[in-house]
């Protein structure tokens, strides 16, 4: 008896917890919104699009940007990239460098202002206002500071930031950098590692 | 009755009663330790693998290679013993497995420390790392205490387990 109801009880305590979290677990995420051109670079007929989901104050999402160029290069024609912005809370000036890329993106200029913003990260991340590095990039890559200003005081283009977040937070983003190729994800240094890797499986599709 | 069974069920040679005070101490550290590998777990398995591997990664102690099937299979093993540990199912055993578990976790954030490696810092997780290491270690050793005093003490099944159960008649 005693050992019936030790095998019960090792089921029923197996089966319950591993059948739950499986059934509540999500696997499908659907398709991504739309991302504007300006925040997309790649041939826009390529076969694989990359979502990369970044934190321009995060160490790791600048570390891999070299990586990431070597993949747009290596694989040319066939990959296309969109960025999608995910300021954490953890940093404080994560959101403001997103406004300011924002305002670049509207003058088409995100790629190069992105660049700048992770090569020049150290000097920033610190700061309690930021703003005069931010202005000193929109001046290197050379937008227009009437627009760039104006643009950087209206609130109204956090809310496309806010929509990026929230899109990533539906996918169950807790990390950045994270980086979708197809249905699959990179998260951090695993970009560097197994990114060309996962582009070869998606290209096989 | 073989060993393992003695200590799953507490029996033969029958010990004397447990005091008041080892029974609550018992009970808490099966609630808090239990509790903890069952949120912990979950959480781990109900996110998608990828956001636990870079969180391994970070550490940097782990092979590369090996990294993405621990990320796979840890959740669910923290899940389970969680399990057995919370509804008292060969608690001593599982109290043993737990220790071993929250020893590894030690290990790995005090090389960490060792090596002056901040994970929460040099990757970016903005949920699932937001503690310092040291609150992480402080944590960690509460926890592990609990688990080696739940795997020495708890010698008779406690109230409200599956070893009373299966021991009751």
């Amino acid at each position: 008896m005693s050992q019936a109801k030790k095998i019960v009880a090792g089921v029923v305590l197996t089966v319950i917890p591993l059948v739950g979290v499986t059934l509540a677990r999500q696997t499908a995420w659907g398709k991504f919104l739309a991302t504007p051109q300006s925040r997309m670079t790649g041939d826009p007929g390529a076969k694989v699009l990359l979502v990369e989901y970044s934190d321009f104050q995060c160490p790791m999402c600048a570390r891999v940007q070299p990586a990431l160029h070597q993949l747009l290069d290596t694989y040319k024609g066939k990959v296309r990239l969109a960025y999608k912005y995910f300021p954490l809370a953890m940093h404080k000036n994560a959101m403001p460098s997103a406004h300011a890329a924002e305002c670049a993106a509207e003058q088409n200029q995100f790629w190069s202002y992105e660049d700048q913003l992770f090569q020049t990260q150290p000097e920033w991340a610190p700061l309690a206002d930021p703003t005069t590095n931010y202005v000193a990039i929109a001046q290197t890559v050379r937008l227009d500071m009437n627009q760039f200003n104006a643009c950087y005081a209206d609130p109204s283009k956090l809310a496309l930031i806010d929509q990026d977040h929230q899109e990533g937070e539906a996918r169950q983003i807790s990390a950045t950098p994270t980086l979708f190729i197809g249905d699959e994800r990179l998260v951090g240094s695993f970009i560097e590692t197994d990114g060309a890797r996962m582009i070869e499986r998606e290209l096989r599709k | 009755m073989i060993p393992q069974q003695r200590w799953a069920t507490g029996g033969s040679p029958a010990p004397r009663r447990m005091s008041p005070l080892t029974l609550t101490l018992c009970l808490l550290a099966r609630a808090g330790v239990g509790g903890v590998l069952i949120y912990s777990g979950a959480s781990k398995a109900l996110a998608p693998s990828a956001e636990f591997a870079a969180a391994l990664a970070a550490y940097r102690i782990l092979p590369t290679g090996l990294i993405p099937t621990i990320a796979q299979v840890w959740p669910w093993l923290e899940l389970l013993v969680g399990t057995y540990v919370f509804f008292g199912y060969f608690t001593r055993v599982f109290a043993g497995v737990s220790a071993g578990m929250f020893a590894v976790f030690l290990a790995v954030l005090g090389s960490a420390a060792l090596r002056g490696i901040n994970p929460g810092a040099c990757g970016c997780f903005g949920l699932g790392m937001s503690m310092s290491p040291h609150k992480m270690l402080a944590i960690d050793t509460v926890l592990w205490t609990l688990s080696l005093l739940l795997a020495i003490l708890n010698k008779k099944p406690t109230p409200y387990s599956a070893d009373s159960w299966i021991e009751s008649k």
